[in-house]
């Protein structure tokens, strides 16, 4: 909990209403115009009460009052319906300028970050957090100003008119705030405990939609998977059990306040006019007016509590502001330089205790079909993923044309890679806009590379062809795959990198997607991560991966004269 | 379920009771109720303590009934704020629990269908929409009609005439704000479904970041969050102007009370039908009271309409037809593990997959299932597990037709390894231990072992109780499938279904875990899908699928000497792809 040097745990206010600037004018306008109406109110029903008071007396100057009384309608009117308008309109500018920062922070968050997160909480930040969060400046700046206001003016008008009565109202209000505040502690660790499980129970959420065929075949996983998740919402349930009951207190308290306020005033004006300090009909002219300075800055305290869940929600917000973005180079021009790629004594994990690579060095020269072969997690992915600067090296440097990768500009780095991933990811959209996403080709083009993956051997079994609606559930591995390798060559980048891409297809397919590839990216540098060593053996070298580093490394018939690593796995593979 | 609602209010009706708390709810009426009760009596102390302040009387009588009127309002809020709050807090859970059961019980078809994005959205923010409606909105409505029916009749009581004149200008008004409210309806439709949108374009943001990254995605991506924001903008901003038009007619209207009774009242007064006192308590109160009326009704009736449209979201998924969970528990005939006969399928969507597909797998045999991509094989196998219904012919599992199974016992008797085995944002540990119940420490070792996984897992300082990334994204594919491996053999069921189990393993492990099936495979049926045949080379059966049908059947050496699909899977596997 990060309360230190955080004035009444307020201190995420200040994160949130910097945002503001996106339209602080007339945000500030509109909001002081709405927050006028209760000090106006209360001085209008004072006029009102004042007016009747003459009636029944028939003191003299009704009229004036009269008309004086309808202009302030008029007014009041005017003020805030113009101020509603200011205030909506900067709201909507506010809450635009919010999301859309948020999200571009999200899309900067370096994978390391990401995946110690769950997609299922970051959602939770993104929708219900900063909705919560957003009250700060929809909801409590203008009651805190509206408050101000109602003070600040009726202290005013009570100074002018009886200074006892001002005296009174303020002491008054100043002694009630502190109880107002008592709760804010609790309030705060209770609710950010409540939106955390809420979070937790969000992401199991997902995790049982993901994983929906297995839950469906292990019963076991089901109940356990379920169960986890009712503890998650109980625990986020208790923690509202906590706030509830803080804030049936606190309601109390409140209530107390008013009615003190209430019928405080009112008995110190009478009070007042028995003294012959004021008249009776300026007595009710005033006493709203009291009553409202009284209650407003007794409101002050509560208003305090009352924004830790607001505060709570900020906090999550904040947190993913403040998670620093993935680090950009500005290097904008490759250099000519060879060998294209290299490593030189690589070490990197993903998480303290996950180790991939360990001491690893290898370079691949422009041109080349190298094959990335190795058994399972000896760190063949990861070499790409590092080559993109998708992670970046814990020692040792990772060069692109003889540049550390991490001085590039990001962009300018990973245009330079098509990638295929193991599972590509699919997004809810038509079949075509899921390969055209990549890059802004023409539709020939983009049907054309989609025919050499082999695209169009399974459009056919679909409803509306490359236009049919695909999500991830509906399509196969090998589908998915070869929507992958179509994104790849449309891009037709420098690098061609290719992650296992034919695990789920047959031969036939799989020859005819080399062969497709062969036609629209000859002479292009190519990486392949294989386990089909028939395939990897046409490689023009071979490196050979064990345990985080490159263990041997070149063509074929090399690597089957030092009778090593390499041989043995053929000699697997050929079994 | 029970009812279908014919409109939106039905699915809010559906749910509310699906709720029940009724205590809770009487709790909410109850104490709203005695909170409108005290209001009108601290109006009666305020009219008294006016008209003898007016008239020089004694005020202090009067002053204890106000102070006694105000300090039950204390206890009165408390309770009320908690029935409130307990109602919301209640109504959350059960919603959010009974939707994540229930689409636990769903079948295959939904999930397939389904955009996890939506399901994902109802779960958070339409139920907090709801319980925010139950416990905030709806009250504060209640309060204010309580409180409408109570004045009107105690200012009948005091002055008949008064209260004719002020209270039809009251009806009047409440249809005037929400008349002016209208436009604003539609675009605040509009700015709700472009924040729907929104979310659901982060999410695309959000599932893969790494597909985002490597294609220097992020400004496209966002660019579309921010479309639609700027939607959702532009509909807000042009409510603007209608906001601030029902804020002018809502100032109007909460003091046009007011002033009628005090307008009429002057007249009133002056030939003494009426107490000042009664006039100001009465003026005050008609601001106080319907000014929030009018603005609390006008709100209730768009925050109701919203609140609608999610009480429908979440209607529609809780009330998705379950998969059955009736039927046999027991196997028929223990010699026959799986059996097809004259078995067709075409999915919801009207491709056919499987024509006329009869086979038949003895207790303790070792099938295959080969065939190009997209011949029927998975589909098979998801006939088998009970996914799909065929759509004529009989899937038998130990002679029991599947549609006759209690498909909770069916699926006990199987144990299937897939291609992507889902793993959680849980530890190793619990991965893989929660496939059986109550798995012990070595079990689930020997498991690890069983599947070439211990040596990995030892190197990590945390062992077993690692945690995993959503997805199990920080292991190597191959690391995820032994994972999935480790689970069916904790499983220990008697039929074992493998889909492509080793596609993302090197041939050192593949050839090791080949071993471990051999060994476990002792005594059960096992079928396996597999691109590469080297894998399946000893099956006592292999069944070769074209286009959805069975073109071949016999064993590896006897397919290999036909001419057929099967010799050229084979030798176009053993030249291997050809890199240009």
């Amino acid at each position: 909990m990060k309360t230190k040097n955080n004035f009444l745990g307020l201190s995420g206010a200040g994160f949130m209403m910097h945002f503001v600037r996106a339209d602080a004018l007339w945000y500030w306008t509109g909001t002081a115009m709405v927050a006028a109406y209760g000090f106006l109110e209360s001085v209008f029903s004072g006029q009102l009460f004042a007016l009747v008071a003459k009636l029944a007396n028939q003191t003299a100057g009704i009229w004036q009052h009269t008309v004086f009384v309808l202009c302030l309608l008029l007014f009041i009117i005017l003020l805030t319906g113009t101020g509603e308008i200011l205030f909506t309109k900067a709201a909507a500018q506010v809450d635009f300028h919010l999301r859309d920062e948020l999200g571009r922070r999200m899309a900067r968050i370096p994978l390391k970050h990401w995946y110690q997160k769950h997609s299922g909480e970051c959602m939770t930040i993104f929708g219900k957090d900063s909705d919560t969060a957003s009250e700060i400046y929809k909801v409590h700046i203008p009651v805190l100003i509206s408050l101000i206001l109602q003070a600040a003016g009726g202290l005013i008008v009570l100074v002018i008119a009886s200074p006892l009565y001002a005296c009174y109202a303020f002491v008054w209000g100043v002694c009630y705030l502190w109880i107002g505040m008592f709760s804010r502690t609790r309030w705060r660790t209770h609710s950010a405990k409540q939106r955390q499980f809420a979070a937790d129970s969000a992401s199991t959420f997902t995790d049982l939609l993901s994983g929906f065929p297995v839950i469906r075949m292990y019963e076991s996983i089901r109940g356990k998977l379920l169960g986890k998740h009712r503890d998650e919402v109980e625990q986020s349930f208790a923690a509202g059990r906590q706030i509830a009951r803080i804030s049936t207190q606190n309601r109390g308290l409140w209530q107390l306040g008013y009615t003190l306020s209430y019928s405080g005033t009112f008995f110190v004006g009478l009070l007042l006019v028995y003294a012959g300090n004021i008249d009776l009909s300026n007595m009710l002219a005033l006493w709203p007016v009291a009553m409202g300075v009284a209650f407003a800055i007794t409101q002050l305290g509560f208003f305090v509590s009352e924004l830790q869940p607001v505060m709570a929600a900020t906090d999550r917000v904040r947190e993913l502001f403040e998670t620093p973005p993935e680090q950009s180079g500005n290097r904008s021009d490759i250099p000519d330089k060879t060998p294209l790629i290299s490593f030189a004594q690589v070490n990197f994990s993903y998480q303290d205790d996950i180790f991939a690579l360990n001491d690893c060095s290898f370079c691949i020269y422009e041109g080349e079909k190298v094959a990335l072969v190795g058994e399972s997690g000896s760190g063949k992915s990861t070499v790409v993923k590092l080559m993109m600067n998708l992670y970046a090296a814990d020692k040792g440097e990772v060069r692109f044309c003889g540049v550390s990768v991490g001085d590039y500009r990001m962009d300018v780095l990973r245009s330079q890679f098509g990638y295929v991933p193991q599972s590509p990811h699919i997004l809810s959209a038509p079949l075509i806009e899921n390969i055209s996403v990549v890059a802004d080709a023409p539709h020939e083009h983009i049907i054309n590379m989609a025919k050499a993956a082999c695209v169009d051997e399974f459009t056919d079994s679909l409803g509306d062809g490359y236009d049919t609606y695909v999500t991830e559930n509906t399509l196969s591995g090998g589908q998915r795959q070869r929507i992958g390798i179509a994104r790849a060559l449309v891009k037709s980048a420098r690098v061609l990198v290719l992650d296992e891409i034919t695990a789920a297809l047959d031969g036939q397919t799989e020859a005819d997607i080399y062969r497709g590839i062969a036609d629209c990216a000859a002479g292009r540098t190519m990486i392949m991560i294989t386990h089909r060593l028939s395939a990897a053996a046409m490689a023009d070298r071979i490196l050979v991966f064990s345990q985080g580093k490159v263990a041997e490394e070149g063509t074929h018939s090399e690597l089957m004269l030092k009778n090593g690593l390499y041989t043995q796995l053929w000699a697997m593979h050929e079994a | 379920m029970k009812t279908h609602p014919q409109q939106n209010t039905g699915a809010l009706r559906y749910l509310l009771r699906y709720v029940g708390e009724r205590r809770l709810a009487a709790g909410i009426v109850l104490s709203t109720f005695l909170q409108t009760v005290r209001g009108t009596l601290l109006m009666i102390a305020v009219q008294n303590a006016t008209n003898r302040l007016l008239s020089g009387g004694s005020v202090w009588g009067a002053m204890a009934l106000m102070l006694a009127a105000m300090l039950i309002a204390v206890p009165i809020a408390s309770m009320r704020e908690y029935f409130n709050q307990s109602y919301e807090l209640i109504l959350q859970k059960k919603l959010q629990l009974g939707l994540t059961a229930h689409i636990a019980k769903l079948p295959l078809a939904w999930y397939e269908s389904a955009k996890q994005g939506d399901a994902l959205s109802t779960y958070t923010a339409d139920v907090e929409l709801l319980g925010r409606w139950m416990g905030r909105q709806v009250p504060n409505a209640l309060f204010t009609i309580f409180q409408f029916i109570l004045v009107f009749f105690y200012s009948l009581t005091q002055n008949i005439w008064l209260t004719l004149i002020v209270f039809p200008a009251l009806v009047g008004l409440p249809p005037l704000i929400l008349r002016a409210a209208e436009p604003m309806k539609k675009l605040s439709r509009q700015a709700r479904a472009a924040a729907g949108q929104a979310l659901d374009k982060a999410q695309e943001l959000l599932r893969d970041p790494e597909f985002v990254k490597t294609y220097c995605l992020e400004n496209k991506f966002t660019q579309r969050v921010a479309d639609a924001l700027d939607a959702k903008r532009r509909a807000e901003r042009k409510s603007g102007i209608y906001a601030g038009l029902v804020k002018a007619v809502t100032v109007v209207s909460s003091f046009l009370p007011g002033f009628i009774a005090v307008a009429a009242g002057i007249l009133f007064l002056r030939r003494g039908l009426i107490t000042a006192g009664f006039l100001i308590a009465f003026a005050q109160l008609s601001i106080q009271t319907f000014g929030s009326l009018l603005v609390s009704i006008s709100g209730f009736f768009s925050a109701t309409n919203r609140v609608s449209a999610s009480a429908t979201r979440i209607y529609e998924l809780i009330s998705q037809p379950a998969e059955r969970t009736t039927g046999h528990t027991a196997p028929v005939d223990s010699q026959t593990a799986i059996e097809l006969k004259h078995v067709s399928f075409s999915y919801p969507d009207g491709t056919q997959v499987l024509s006329d597909v009869s086979l038949k797998i003895g207790t303790g045999q070792i099938a295959a299932l080969a065939g190009r991509s997209g011949s029927g094989k998975s589909t098979l196998f998801k006939l088998i597990m009970g996914f799909y219904p065929a759509a004529s012919g009989e899937v038998l599992v130990f002679g029991r037709d599947v549609r006759d199974w209690d498909l909770g016992s069916l699926r006990a008797l199987m144990a299937p390894v897939f291609q992507e085995p889902a793993l959680f944002a849980a530890e190793i540990r619990e991965n893989i231990g929660w496939a059986a119940d109550d798995a012990s420490d070595e079990q689930i070792m020997q498991a690890v072992t069983e599947a070439e996984l211990s040596e990995f897992i030892s190197s990590l300082p945390r062992g077993l109780h690692t945690p995993l990334s959503e997805k199990g994204v920080n292991l190597s594919g191959g690391q995820r499938q032994r994972m999935g491996i480790a689970r069916m053999l904790l499983k220990d069921a008697p039929v074992l279904l493998f889909d492509e189990p080793t596609s993302a393993l090197d041939s050192v492990t593949e050839s090791r875990l080949a071993q471990v099936f051999e060994r476990v495979r002792h005594g059960k049926t096992a079928v396996t899908i597999a691109h590469r045949l080297a894998t399946i080379r000893n099956a006592d059966i292999i069944y070769v699928l074209e286009q959805g049908r069975i073109v071949q059947t016999g064993t590896h050496n006897e397919l290999i000497d036909q001419d057929g699909v099967y010799r050229s899977l084979y030798i176009e596997q053993h030249e291997g792809g050809s890199l240009a």
